[in-house]
């Protein structure tokens, strides 16, 4: 019987090729893509869940109250404190990372390089393949490699105990290999030095310096305390080490697992592993779950698709299924059969999905940045959840028939007309007007996230981003001959200016300063993010002034050096931003011309006092993403910095990187030239959205695809049911047009319906999305219109065919069949 | 073998209600070869398919085998059905997609106590009988109409059914095919099954011991055929 079966099931599947390829494999993108996406999404949730003691640590941040940013990094010495002062703080550990000249004989490379103190081992577990965790920074001068570290530095060869050197001086022994970090850590960590040897690198005291935040202290918490209740004693705290500080900023506590979600801290980890070259992107939690809920509908498009054809396909088989019972076959016997071979047709599809998985598997790890294997990743309840669903899908579209015809007496059967006509039209329909509506939502939200994207990237950000280039001063040699590397660069004609500031676009902020206004009171502070730039900073970037004048070498006062005890007091210029005179209801750019700002502040006992004339009010420029609001900043004219800016004409891009290598190395001996496009590390600020764009893009096209080749099959039937109808009205006189006309609007109707319905819902949603920026896009009637108009015309495309071909049978053709 | 009592079957579409059989009474003997005859619309083929247990009167009684089926739900008409009745069809209703073993296999796949080296040699004899063993490979579609019908009766007979059901078996068949199943039908009547026949053909009707005329969806007549 069951042979029977199968050979029924086979022979029908032939029978309708086309119709069974649009089925199994509709199923199975479905079930790819949800599985590409379901594993993309459990990997990004398990972020640092691999660490033993992940529930107990966190991260301490902190947050300035004037301006509302947020610092992954903290006070330097505020870690261990905390381990010292709160009973509940088990251990605390600290974490700087820095790239440096790293050489090994005489190979040279710059290297992240993370530092850190003894206990990183004993809060992150990693896998040692050679060394131990208890002696692997015990040495001042020890390192610790990654694999894929050692073996870029030491090939084949064991890495133990050989020598490399650090910034061209320090000179280290490796003690310890371990394995590459886990894709789910945000750490992109390949070489891990003892504190110390910063400390020896850049002068111990920061160590124990309050006040400054450069590195990143984690906390071992005692199971079971309460985060908030510890967040509530870190204001005493504050006050405890920085007298009344706590009035300006706040600490927070940060739990390791929520690192990877929290994309717009300042003082980050590099999020790209310099060895591997792979990217952990800090993403926005939402942005995974709307794909999660993209893959949820392909998944849902797939199998509402096949439980309908399976449905329209059962009733090419209602003579069989009459012939059966005429033959003895009993209700139980007929259901058991289209079940059956529903559930083995979505095993197949399953299976096939599979196939696609890994065929997609490297495309997607592209799109994705996490890498997908079938047979690696499919452990747990992940590959029994997914074969459940599909299982389920096969019951519920065999069981629909089996219900239907099962019971029916068989010279009902014969006779009927039970899919065309009556419930069964309905439930398909009802299903293609879902099927649309979800394909129709994911197209409008695609368009909507692409819009806001595009806003983003391309809106006026204040600034020239095209056709810069930026060299990190990370030496004091560079700084020591900015003005020498600056006068060659610009003798090449497609140089057109050069500058060097403590801040970029797209680069995190410095810290902030404060002001106040002469004859106003102490407590009365005006906050800004200090920027330090030097002459041909706004020229380069091509920031305009509102109002005055930017810095420039004709204004002795424009430069002056910090007080000191010897010059305590001095006076000096100033530019501020737009929002600076908004927050601070100072009126109009002209009138803030001239006016006076003090900053005073007392070192080693000395009061030192800065007066600032305010000359020129500089255009609001976006410096990070859209996401982040515009703050209050001053810039002040000051040499040194983190960077030199060069701005080219953008021709001959390869003759000036060619010049300024060759500058470069005729006044900077043996320290390497390092360039990157500000136009470029723009774009990486919106990785995680682009790819959430391109991810969701390929999701919802293929759910138009899936729905369109459903509706085409569906049309192909609804044909062929109707070639008798339409030939008997062909004989009494309809014209082609007017049936072609009927048929399609038929199909439309369902169409417009789901138009109606998945409208309502994406416009919510998507608003929902956009209060997520701080300079959005509005939502206007075009993606609506694109998506719905889109649909439409192309199931008009997928029915027309048939319609054609069907209305302009020859009549006799058509009435031949009984 | 059967016995109808004041048999009513009233289609209902959707306003207008149809009447096909009104208050028929029949008897048919176990052995008898029965036609039915009368013009097109009359009730001939309601009235097979509810001797053949495929419908359900509306009213009336309808003994079978000393057991009043009437009111019985699909579940055990489809008991009683495998077990006694075979049918054939003016259109075979051959399935599309097995082959002529296949196809004739259909009528035994459902009896549990038949074991499948059985189920092969009866259909194997079957296909003997009926001459169309050299066919046993071949789909349907490559028959021709005659070839065709010789399976359904193939398949009709295999179980070993009491009763032989059949609805216009020659209706789509040339004259000579006609003759041939007319002549498969007598010769299994011969063997002791009971034949109920629709046809349109007087000189078909005369293979019968009996013929039960229709009109409008009752008896109008009985004629026992004068010569045996
Ligand atoms: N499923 C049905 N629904 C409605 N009316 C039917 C149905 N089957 C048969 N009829 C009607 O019942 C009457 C008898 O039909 P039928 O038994 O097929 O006639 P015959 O086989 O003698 O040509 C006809 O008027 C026919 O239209
Ligand atoms: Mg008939």
């Amino acid at each position: 019987m069951i042979k029977n079966y199968i050979i029924t099931a086979i022979r029908n599947l032939l029978k309708h090729k086309l119709h069974s390829f649009i089925n199994i494999f509709g199923l199975a993108i479905g079930f790819a893509v949800a599985m590409l996406i379901a594993f993309f999404v459990r990997t990004e949730l398990s972020f640092e869940q691999g660490f033993t003691k992940a529930d107990q640590i966190y991260r301490l941040t902190w947050e300035s109250k004037t301006t509302g940013n947020r610092f992954g990094t903290v006070d330097n010495p505020a870690g261990p404190a905390m381990a010292k002062d709160f009973p509940e703080v088990l251990d605390a550990n600290r974490l700087a990372t820095s790239e440096m000249l790293l050489s090994v004989d005489d190979r040279q490379a710059f290297e992240t390089v993370y530092f850190s103190e003894n206990n990183f081992f004993a809060l992150f577990d990693l896998q040692f393949i050679e060394g131990s965790p208890a002696n692997a920074l015990a040495d001042p001068n020890s390192i610790v490699l990654t694999q894929s570290a050692a073996e870029k530095y030491f090939g084949d060869e064991s890495a133990m105990g050989r020598s490399l050197t650090l910034g061209g001086s320090q000179d280290m022994v490796v003690t310890a290999v371990i394995a590459d970090m886990p894709a789910t850590t945000q750490f992109t960590m390949n070489f891990l030095a003892p504190m110390e040897t910063a400390a020896a690198l850049f002068g111990g005291e920061f160590l124990e310096r309050w006040g400054s935040d450069v590195l990143h202290a984690y906390l071992l918490l005692a199971p079971g305390t309460d985060p908030v209740a510890l967040e509530a004693k870190f204001p005493d705290f504050i006050d405890r080490y920085m007298d009344g500080r706590s009035e300006f900023i706040s600490y927070r506590l940060q739990a390791l697992g929520d690192i990877h979600f929290t994309p717009n801290l300042e003082n980050e980890l590099p999020e790209r592993d310099g060895i591997t070259g792979a990217v952990k992107s800090f993403r926005e939690k939402s942005n995974i779950y709307i794909l999660a809920i993209a893959a949820l509908f392909v998944l849902v498009v797939a199998s509402i698709n096949f439980i309908n054809l399976q449905v329209a396909q059962a009733s090419h088989r209602m003579k069989e299924v009459a012939v059966r019972k005429v033959n003895g076959a009993t209700r139980n016997d007929i259901a058991l059969q289209f079940i059956g071979e529903s559930l083995f047709l979505a095993l197949f599809g399953f299976a096939a999905a599979l196939i696609l998985t890994e065929i997609a598997a490297p495309w997607f790890g592209d799109l994705s940045g996490v890498r997908f294997s079938l047979f690696q990743h499919t452990g747990g309840l992940f590959l029994p959840a997914f074969v459940g669903v599909a299982l389920l899908v096969g019951l519920i579209s065999g069981l629909y028939p089996s219900l239907l015809l099962a019971g029916l007496l068989p010279a009902k059967i014969f006779k009927g007309e039970f899919f065309s006509t009556g419930s069964g039209a309905h439930l398909r329909t009802g299903l293609v007007v879902i099927q649309f509506a979800i394909a129709i939502g994911l197209i409008i939200a695609t368009t909507v996230i692409r819009s806001q994207v595009e806003y983003s990237m391309e809106k006026p950000l204040g600034y020239d981003r095209s056709e810069i280039i930026t060299i990190p001063m990370d030496r004091r040699i560079i700084r020591e001959n900015y003005v020498t590397l600056k006068t060659g660069f610009l003798t090449y004609p497609d140089v057109v200016s050069v500058t060097s500031s403590s801040i970029a676009p797209t680069r995190d902020l410095s810290d902030g300063w404060s002001f106040t206004e002469p004859g106003g009171s102490e407590e009365e502070t005006l906050s800004v993010r200090a920027a330090f730039v030097n002459f041909d900073f706004f020229e380069t970037y091509g920031i305009e002034m509102a109002a005055g004048r930017a810095f420039s070498e004709a204004f002795g006062n424009d430069r002056a050096p910090f007080p000191d005890a010897e010059n305590p007091h001095i006076e000096t210029t100033v530019i501020l931003n737009e929002t600076a005179l908004r927050t601070w209801g100072w009126g109009n750019p002209q009138d803030a011309l001239g006016r006076t700002l003090l900053t005073n502040y007392t070192d080693d006992g000395v009061e030192l006092s800065m007066a600032f004339t305010v000359v020129g009010i500089a255009r609001d420029v976006h410096f990070r993403s859209l996401r982040n609001e515009i703050v209050p900043m001053a810039y002040m004219n000051a040499p040194g910095g983190a960077m030199i800016s060069i701005k080219t004409s953008g021709d001959n891009m390869a003759g000036v990187l060619d010049h300024i290598g060759g500058v470069w190395s005729s006044v900077i001996a043996d320290y390497p030239l390092r360039t990157t496009f500000i136009a470029d590390d723009y774009q990486a600020l919106y990785a995680d959205e682009q790819r959430s764009l391109e991810l969701s893009s390929v999701v919802s096209l293929l759910a138009i695809i899936i729905s369109c080749l459903g509706l085409y099959s569906i049309a192909a039937f609804i044909a062929e049911k109707r070639t008798k109808e339409i030939g008997i009205r062909k004989v009494h006189g309809a014209s082609v047009p007017a049936l072609v006309r009927a048929v399609s609007l038929h199909f439309l109707k369902p169409v417009l319906l789901a138009n109606l319905i998945a409208w309502p819902l994406a416009f919510y949603f998507m608003d929902q999305w956009l209060t997520g920026f701080a300079y959005r896009i509005d939502l206007g009637l075009s993606p609506f219109l694109i998506a719905g108009v889109g649909a439409a015309l192309i199931a008009l495309a997928t029915v027309l065919a048939h319609a054609i071909r069907v209305a302009r049978s020859n009549p006799v053709h058509a009435l031949r069949y009984e | 073998m059967l016995k109808l009592q004041d048999l009513t079957k009233a289609y209902r579409t959707d306003e207008v209600e149809t009447t096909a059989l009104n208050k028929v009474n029949i008897n048919i003997n176990a052995g008898e070869f029965v036609a039915i005859m009368g013009p097109s619309g009359c009730g001939k083929s309601t009235l097979l398919n509810i001797v053949g247990m495929l419908d359900n009167p509306t009213s009336g009684a309808y003994i079978f085998l000393n057991e009043d089926v009437a009111g019985y739900p699909e579940s055990k008409l489809a008991k009683i059905r495998k077990e006694n009745i075979g049918f054939i069809f003016q259109s075979f209703n051959l399935i599309d997609e097995l082959t002529v073993g296949e196809n004739i296999e259909l009528a035994l796949l459902y009896h549990d106590d038949v074991s499948s080296k059985e189920r092969k040699e009866r259909v194997t004899a079957a296909m003997d009988k009926m001459g169309i063993a050299h066919r046993a490979k071949h789909m349907p579609s490559q028959l021709s109409g005659g070839q065709q019908q010789r399976v359904a009766i193939a398949r009709a007979v295999v179980a070993n059914p009491n009763m032989i059901l059949a609805d216009e078996p020659t209706g789509n068949l040339d004259s000579a095919n006609g003759e041939e199943v007319m002549n498969l039908l007598t010769a299994l009547n011969k063997e002791g099954t009971t034949i109920v026949m629709v046809t349109h053909s007087d000189h078909h009707a005369q293979y019968a011991q009996r013929t039960i005329n229709l009109l409008d969806g009752q008896v109008v007549t009985e004629n026992l055929r004068a010569a045996q």
